[in-house]
């Protein structure tokens, strides 16, 4: 997105990214017991937080969101205040993110936060681009709903069947005990849904960076497609006329 | 380096935006603080934090009478519809003493009991202004917040004291 482009949409900086950033922020840490349904709301742990951070550097680092379009010395003070307000909220966001999707204590929490953990490092190191990042973060993020929401959540369930208490009893057994983790009332999943879409809808609203070229020129080896024609290139092409030149009048 | 002047539209809706961004995070903070437990808890500190919550004063004033016939698990449930956000001190202090008096025992008390009254007491330490709470009603032996936490946290220790024959003679409060 170029600069000018991105000026033009002052609601979608000032208004629409913070307000769904802290929905995200608010709905991440949301719980409900799964007895009396009494409400929690879980602030980001060091853990997310570090997390969060990684996050925001995989995002910059693979051009999703180009931070010189939201600071810097050729905006305005306002207008660098609601750039900053969109980057700390995007932060708050994807630590709380990581709340959401990571079991809340024992030996699930360590393995899932370190395996987000490798995960957002591989990312970094890999580089992506854009769109493939994006593709895999949601990949990532509904793979990890999907085990926390739907798998353990059906299998920790207090009325669960005599053989889901035979499997739970097999793997804390296995684990001594220290799987540890608590199955959450019905209106958790369904926030956590929600929260999980919105982070990703955040993700296409941010002013991506503009030399995102990966789907047209090939990486690392790989056939390059060929490159859609630019206006520049039409026009240079219907430059070249390909038609016999006229004959010399004096030719005749 | 110089950036072109702003128009005032754009103006306004920066600054206003800044404001209601700022107001979300402070929301934010409110609620991982706060941690209210239910829709009710939720709408009513809100009003509590720009003071405009009220308690329902008829449901007060029937719990005090249960409160005052020994009929402490109706006071409660008075109480708690006059207080459904769990923000004022005094209703708290009473569910606090509903609890004490109704775990109080001449030989042992109910650590169970005492355990809630314990949460009902710090609740109404913490929604009061400086976490001070008095109540002045003649039928109650202890006035503040602090000597009703101090009985709850005598009755769930366990020390010497508690094997003192004469314990029997002592009076509930």
């Amino acid at each position: 997105m170029t600069p000018r482009a991105w000026s033009s949409l002052i609601a979608r900086e000032v208004l629409v990214l913070p307000a769904l950033c802290l929905l995200v922020a608010a709905g991440g840490g949301f719980r409900t017991d799964v007895g009396n349904g009494a409400w929690r709301f879980l602030p980001p742990t060091p853990m997310t937080l570090v997390l969060g951070l990684l996050l925001v550097g995989v995002l910059v680092r693979t051009g999703v969101v180009n931070p010189w379009l939201l600071i810097g010395p050729h905006r305005a003070g306002l207008a660098n205040t609601s750039g900053a307000i969109v980057v700390v909220t995007l932060l708050l966001a994807s630590a709380q993110l990581f709340t959401a999707l990571t079991p809340e204590a024992g030996l699930l929490q360590v393995l899932a936060s370190l395996f987000f953990l490798l995960m957002l490092l591989n990312t970094l190191a890999a580089r992506p681009t854009r769109g493939r990042a994006m593709q895999s973060l949601g990949v990532v993020l509904l793979s990890a709903y999907v085990l926390k929401y739907v798998v353990l959540d059906a299998l920790y369930a207090p009325e669960g069947s005599l053989a889901r208490r035979v499997v739970t009893s097999l793997l804390e057994g296995v684990s001594l005990g220290a799987l540890g983790y608590t199955s959450h009332g019905a209106a958790t999943a369904y926030v956590a849904f929600i929260v999980v879409l919105s982070y990703l809808f955040v993700l296409v609203l941010l002013p991506g960076r503009i030399d995102d070229v990966d789907d047209v020129v090939g990486r690392l080896g790989e056939p390059s497609l060929p490159k859609p024609l630019t206006r520049r290139d039409q026009d240079a092409t219907l430059a070249i006329d390909v038609r016999p030149a006229p004959q010399d009048p004096g030719d005749r | 380096m110089t950036t072109p002047a702003m128009p005032r539209a754009e103006v306004a809706l920066r600054l206003g935006g800044a404001v209601a961004s700022v107001a979300g995070l402070a929301v934010l903070v409110w609620l991982f603080v706060q941690q209210p437990t239910t829709f009710r808890e939720l709408t009513g500190g809100v009003a509590a934090t720009v003071g405009a919550y009220r308690i329902n004063q008829a449901d007060f004033d029937q719990g005090r009478q249960f409160f005052a016939a020994d009929k402490f698990p109706e006071a409660r449930a008075a109480f708690e519809r006059a207080d459904p956000a769990s923000r004022h001190a005094e209703t708290q202090f009473y569910i606090a003493y509903s609890w004490y008096r109704q775990g109080w025992g001449r030989v042992y008390s109910d650590d169970q009991l005492f355990g809630q009254g314990l949460m009902a007491v710090n609740r109404a330490i913490a929604v009061a202004p400086d976490g001070r709470v008095r109540v002045d009603d003649p039928a109650l032996d202890m006035k503040t917040a602090d000597e009703l936490k101090d009985e709850l946290e005598q009755g769930l220790r366990r020390d010497a004291s508690d094997f003192n024959p004469m314990r029997v003679l002592r009076k509930r409060r």
